[in-house]
């Protein structure tokens, strides 16, 4: 799946080509995204080297199995729109730890407890902007983010994709882990845009091996 | 142009606030003066404009906006009254505060400075309408569950009742049997005593002719008797009949001590309070028992003190034991040994009843819920779950008490205290003195 040209009509190596450079557009940014949250958090943080995924709807079992894993638990997805549109899926799953990172972020301890949610909304927010927000850089373009959302508490982030009333049919997926020292647990991050935006990133991505 | 852009920002309905990195307050629109508490002035502090904002939490939500270009956002759920703006309806309102939900922008960096704008929503019809729906929600929802338990226990009491009607009908029909069957009982045992002297005269009978042909001369005689007799058996028969006899009466004698405790058991004749012997009721209990606990209990040991009568219901105590020793029977999966203990106590005028199994015990957690009705540990449709609960009524209805003791794995004590002369009685005998 993962191999998949989303574009039949273009040459194969000018597609690997724009794969190969949008792979390093956010690797470059998750580089830029881990400095800037350490600095926020105090604390090392670690965000891992995006997987990119090619999913069609019918095939998320696929994505299932070519994911690195397939986290469960509580998941916030955040819009975000301008030039590409498309959705970040973040998921936390239980028992990861976010004392250290509330605390840095003004949360008193029972806050944490408390305020869990509002709290994992707030990370998932600085996440989502500082992973895309390089890459909106790099490709010169408008990004906005809407609010972040917690849609669910206890599924697999797949089993969400799967939605079938949901409205894409394919999209590029791309997979990120993060995780903060003290958070004792690794979080996931997913990119996801779907198909007719595309065009629009490879357009960018034409312009810049141009 | 500027004016245009001022006056679009007035008539927003949303509240706009813009100010520095050091949230030092640059502007705020109408929205905002008008619902505001305070006149909000301009060139100070937002925290002193607005105390309530948590200034450490806030100022690091403006360091990350700032850090990372985006906009950070709080919702009405977990930051109901980010600002004390007021209800915009001060009439139809029913709450003091507005519900906001807050966008926190970054605008640039302008004349050496950060520029962040907040944008307040008021969010309080959609908080409201959700409350309202999550708590109805969670109302249907502890209905629907108090609905699913009622319909449980409504099942359950079915069968109870059925089972009840069963055990009740049985019941009955087994003081009825029980008269039917005593009635001829009655003659057959007399018969058969009779039978016992008829057979015994009828030997001697034998043994009279036998000495008389033996004086006579005629050998031929002698011998072909002494063949007859010895072709029929006549010797065996005459040595087994006492004893054939003497079993069937032994059998007619037991039926009939059988369908007398039936019938005592269940007094169908007598449920007027009486004076009555303990140890008879406890007897006739265990004959009716029998047959039910003989199986695993191998010993029973009846360890009885010198009793007085006691004035009483007769056939509900008589209920009482057989649920504690039926009970007693199913605690225990084999080599039971039950030990009924009965004690007078002279200086409380009171007896006691101690009824001890060497069974499974009953768990701590349950102990103090095994008199409530309907609570049984047995599958649906074996226990009724009620034979505890009436025990314990009609201990209660003798003005006396019903105690347990219980270790798991060693077994089950229950402990009956019943006055002599229940206060009720005495003061009826009271009156009719």
């Amino acid at each position: 799946m993962t191999d998949t040209s989303m574009h039949p009509e273009v040459p194969i190596e000018v597609d690997e080509l724009r794969k190969d450079a949008l792979q390093e557009i956010f690797n470059i940014s998750m580089g830029q995204a881990a400095d800037s949250l350490a600095c926020l958090v105090k604390d090392r943080v670690y965000l891992s080297v995006p997987q990119m995924h090619w999913v069609e709807k019918s095939d998320v079992q696929d994505l299932k199995a070519a994911m690195k894993r397939v986290p469960k638990g509580i998941i916030i997805c955040q819009p975000f729109s301008g030039y590409l549109k498309g959705e970040i899926l973040v998921c936390y799953e239980q028992g990861a730890d976010f004392t250290v990172i509330g605390e840095s972020l003004a949360y008193t301890k029972e806050q944490v407890q408390k305020w869990q949610h509002e709290l994992l909304l707030d990370i998932t927010n600085i996440l989502g902007g500082a992973c895309l927000r390089g890459v909106a850089d790099q490709l010169n373009i408008r990004l906005e983010f809407g609010a972040p959302n917690l849609i669910d508490r206890h599924s697999e982030v797949t089993t969400i994709l799967l939605n079938s009333s949901s409205i894409w049919d394919k999209a590029l997926v791309m997979e990120i882990g993060f995780s903060v020292q003290s958070m004792s647990m690794t979080s996931d991050i997913l990119i996801c845009m779907p198909e007719q935006y595309i065009n629009k990133l490879f357009k960018c991505i034409d312009h810049l091996l141009e | 142009m500027n004016r245009v852009y001022k006056e679009i920002l007035n008539q927003l309905n949303l509240g706009v606030i813009v100010f520095d990195e050091h949230c030092q307050l640059l502007y705020v629109n109408h929205f905002i003066r008008d619902n505001h508490k305070q006149t909000v002035g301009l060139g100070q502090s937002l925290f002193t404009q607005f105390p309530e904002l948590p200034e450490a939490w806030f100022r690091k939500r403006v360091e990350s906006v700032i850090m990372f270009h985006n906009t950070s956002f709080t919702q009405w759920q977990y930051r109901p009254h980010l600002l004390n703006l007021m209800e915009t309806r001060p009439i139809t309102g029913t709450h003091e505060l507005m519900y906001q939900n807050a966008s926190l922008i970054y605008l640039g960096h302008y004349d050496a400075r950060e520029l962040i704008c907040l944008v307040i929503q008021d969010a309080t019809q959609t908080a409201l309408t959700q409350m309202k729906l999550a708590k109805t929600l969670n109302k249907l929802n502890q209905e629907h569950k108090q609905l699913h338990t009622l319909n449980q226990q409504l099942k359950e009491a079915q069968s109870q009742l059925v089972q009840n009607e069963k055990m009740a009908a049985v019941g009955q029909l087994a003081a009825g049997v029980a008269h039917e069957i005593n009635n001829p009982m009655s003659f057959i045992k007399s018969n058969i005593e009779c039978l016992q002297h008829y057979t015994q005269r009828l030997v001697e009978m034998g043994h009279y002719l036998e000495s008389l042909l033996q004086k006579q001369e005629d050998q031929q005689i002698i011998v072909s008797l002494m063949r007859q007799k010895e072709a029929l058996d006549i010797e065996q028969i005459e040595e087994e009949l006492p004893e054939l006899i003497n079993e069937t009466l032994d059998g007619a004698k037991r039926i009939q001590d059988i369908t007398g405790s039936l019938r005592d058991f269940s007094r169908l004749d007598s449920s007027e309070w009486q004076l009555a012997d303990i140890h008879e009721g406890l007897e006739s209990t265990l004959k009716i028992v029998n047959h039910e606990i003989k199986y695993t209990v191998n010993e029973i040991v009846k360890d009885f003190g010198k009793l007085p009568k006691i004035y009483c219901l007769p056939s509900q105590l008589n209920q009482v034991f057989l649920n504690l020793l039926v009970n007693a029977s199913h605690a225990i999966d084999k080599d039971g040994k039950i030990i009924i203990e009965t004690r007078f106590l002279e200086d409380s005028n009171q007896i006691t009843i101690r009824i001890t199994d060497n069974g499974a015990g009953i768990p701590k957690t349950i102990l103090s819920k095994i008199f409530d009705p309907f609570f049984t540990t047995k599958e649906i449709g074996t226990g009724t779950g009620l034979g505890l609960s009436i025990s314990y009524g009609i201990i209660q209805a003798h003005q006396g008490s019903i105690e347990v003791n219980s270790t798991i794995d060693q077994g089950t004590s229950f402990l009956i205290t019943l006055p002599i002369n229940p206060p009720i009685s005495t003061s009826l005998s009271d009156q009719s003195l």
